[in-house]
């Protein structure tokens, strides 16, 4: 176990960097590492990942509001329906067939991979305050219900949600989305830990890992072109993306 | 002082906190002391449980500035936080029980 508490701790250390220095949660990275290198079940992965999730979206929330750039107002409205999802998803995931995880997991890899190699055209929706609201709490839910069920942060859709549909500003919008994660990630990584899904070593080598990767992946992100960072990572998603479809269905891996 | 610098300042103090807590107990569980493990599990669930504290904190500030149009959705998040620990409430319970022996 002492091999394995190791490598965790270096994995979650080297993805915490990569994912500070890139802004993204992590948990898309952690999860496959996990379950294709360490022979983790997809539970107990998703598990060790909310918790990595939980302690570096504490870490930038602390920077992020002491800068005053969290909007607790838009935050917490939204995080009704995230929290709700959350607990939801959470409490499905442990009843779900592992493939069926891994199948969904590996969609959103993909999907992730897509979304880095595309070239945004944002544009700020004009319609009615109404829609808007009703938006804005629908794709609250749908990051909520990915959270609880795949373990990754949520990021990918409460950004866009900040920013397109209610109009923050973008430092504001992951500002406020990262106060939103810690909540949600906490709210579902109390569920799995609760249902038993987590070694108490694992997590505290994920969380110690991520939180020091973090740190250091600040400092790395002055001194690395991002657009080559994302090029890396869209590759290694998608290569990860087929891995675990294949491993989904049943094809032994050399790893 | 702001509202985000002084709940910054919370998080920071009780992320700290717990993951020296969680630092310190895992030393102690590994060195198969049986009350370190349980004061190890008990530290890592204070730690899941940060931004509940967070968003207590929150709505304690917004209670007292009378910014309801906040502290409506901040009181619903607990509320809702509070059913999920409720739901998982056995499991709580055996940790404490732990602790009382």
């Amino acid at each position: 176990m002492a091999i394995e508490i190791i490598l965790l701790f270096i994995v979650t250390f080297c993805i915490g960097s990569i994912s500070a220095a890139l802004g993204i949660g992590g948990g898309s990275l952690i999860i496959p590492f996990l379950v294709l290198l360490l022979n983790f079940d997809i539970k107990s992965a998703i598990a060790i990942s909310l918790f990595a999730i939980v302690s570096t979206s504490l870490a930038a929330t602390i920077t992020y509001s002491k800068k005053d750039l969290v909007n607790f107002k838009y935050g917490s409205l939204l995080e009704i329906f995230s929290v709700g999802g959350a607990i939801i998803s959470s409490n499905i995931a442990i009843l779900i067939d592992e493939k069926y995880l891994k199948a969904a997991f590996s969609i959103v890899l993909a999907y992730s991979a897509y979304r880095l190699l595309k070239k945004k055209k944002a544009r700020q929706l004009k319609n009615s305050i109404k829609k808007r609201t009703l938006l804005s709490f629908i794709a609250s839910f749908m990051a909520g219900i990915i959270v609880g069920l795949l373990g990754i942060g949520g990021g990918v859709l409460k950004v866009p949600v900040l920013i397109l549909i209610l109009g923050l500003p973008i430092k504001t919008a992951i500002a406020t989305s990262e106060f939103m994660i810690s909540i949600t990630s906490s709210t579902a990584a109390l569920t799995y830990y609760a249902k038993g899904y987590i070694n108490p070593y694992f997590i505290t080598a994920a969380i110690l890992g991520s939180f020091i990767g973090a740190s250091v992946g600040s400092t790395l992100a002055v001194k690395t072109k991002p657009a080559i960072l994302k090029v890396g990572l869209a590759i290694l998603l998608a290569v990860f993306s087929v891995l675990m479809l294949l491993s989904c269905l049943g094809v032994k891996l050399w790893l | 002082m702001a509202l985000g610098k002084s709940y910054s300042k919370l998080i920071r103090i009780l992320m700290y906190t717990f993951l020296l807590s969680i630092f310190i107990t895992a030393i102690l569980a590994s060195l198969s002391i049986k009350v370190g493990y349980t004061f190890f599990r008990v530290s890592l669930l204070m730690f899941v449980l940060i931004p509940l504290i967070g968003v207590l904190y929150l709505a304690i500030r917004k209670l007292l500035i009378r910014d309801f149009e906040t502290l409506i959705p901040l009181i619903i998040v607990s509320l809702v936080i509070l059913v999920n620990i409720l739901l998982n409430i056995s499991y709580i319970q055996e940790l404490f029980q732990c602790l009382t022996k």
